[in-house]
């Protein structure tokens, strides 16, 4: 970990050449957008937007890297903020904006998925706290460790062990008989 | 154990559509154009021009010149002298008759004849 965080420090400078950070951003944008799309309940658009934009935030705070985390964990930190951003503008907008359904957000129109089942799992995931989706969503479908999830979230350990816990809760009611699909034998 | 399954599924069902490669090409070239824009931008612009304001500012408020204490603190009468015209306290600072209010002159006439008390 400390010669990550160590080699990360090193890396900074060679990412304020536009090309380097552009290398290092496309190396991160796939990761990047599913995590958005799963934070953002299934908005496929908005991840993209919410992507990019984290991107040119981490550019423009590249100076200010402390080396305190490995870049990709303090990457990870700057989308999570910019989704939070995110949400708390899109819930202004439907406070403000008259639109009266407090529905979840849409669900991209063009998935090869099954749109029924996206759906219903957007909506168990927009039904936890902020920090419980957070949690779930990067320890058990982005499979980060807890520490790293805990570094990402800015929280103790325990904190985000104690969101996990209640996450996992609330979605094992509503989730506990999705099954896999099966893999089409050949 | 038991949430292995359907955490597997969610994981499986719940993720975006890969980008088609104009999109993805389209969104590169967005972002190294903020990039560029914003290297554009001397760095130290705003800053500087923040920071000449506000001295400009704090040299027009601030006072020309300042008594500076002498070395034991207190303020010698040359630099008393140079924000004082005496001249023009002259009628302040010589002895008038009229210094204390008829009443409490009278009193200090019965007290002590000495006038010079006041």
């Amino acid at each position: 970990m400390e010669i990550a965080v160590e080699r990360a420090k090193a890396d900074v400078p060679s990412l304020m050449r536009a090309e380097e950070f552009s290398r290092f951003a496309e190396a991160r944008r796939e990761r990047a957008l599913r995590l958005a799309f799963r934070l953002l309940g299934g908005d496929q658009a908005t991840a993209e937007d919410v992507v990019q934009n984290a991107f040119f935030r981490a550019y423009r705070a590249l100076a200010s890297f402390r080396g305190e985390a490995t870049l990709d964990t303090w990457f990870y930190r700057i989308l999570v903020r910019e989704v939070q951003r995110q949400r708390r503008w899109q819930g202004l907008r439907r406070l403000f904006g008259g639109d009266p359904e407090s529905a979840p957000p849409a669900v991209d129109p063009r998935p090869v998925a099954d749109p029924a089942l996206r759906r219903r799992i957007s909506r168990a995931l927009e039904r936890l706290s902020g920090p419980q989706r957070e949690a779930f969503v990067l320890i058990h479908l982005e499979q980060l460790t807890i520490a790293e999830a805990a570094q990402v979230m800015e929280k103790a350990v325990g904190t985000v062990k104690s969101h996990l816990h209640r996450a996992l809760l609330a979605l094992r009611g509503e989730l506990a008989d999705l099954h896999p699909k099966e893999e089409p034998e050949s | 154990m038991s949430d292995e399954r359907w955490i597997e599924a969610v994981r499986s069902e719940f993720q975006p559509e890969p980008l088609a490669p104009a999109r993805a090409a389209e969104l590169r070239r967005d972002l190294d154009a903020r990039i560029e824009a914003r290297r554009g931008l001397p760095r130290f612009a705003f800053p500087a021009f923040a920071s000449a304001v506000a001295a400009a500012a704090l040299y027009l408020a601030w006072p020309h010149a300042a008594i500076l204490p002498t070395s034991d603190g207190t303020v010698s009468s040359g630099e008393l002298d140079a924000f004082v015209d005496p001249d023009q306290l002259t009628g302040e600072l010589t002895d008038q008759a009229e210094y204390l209010p008829a009443d409490y002159q009278g009193l200090a006439l019965l007290l002590d004849d000495d006038a010079a008390d006041r």
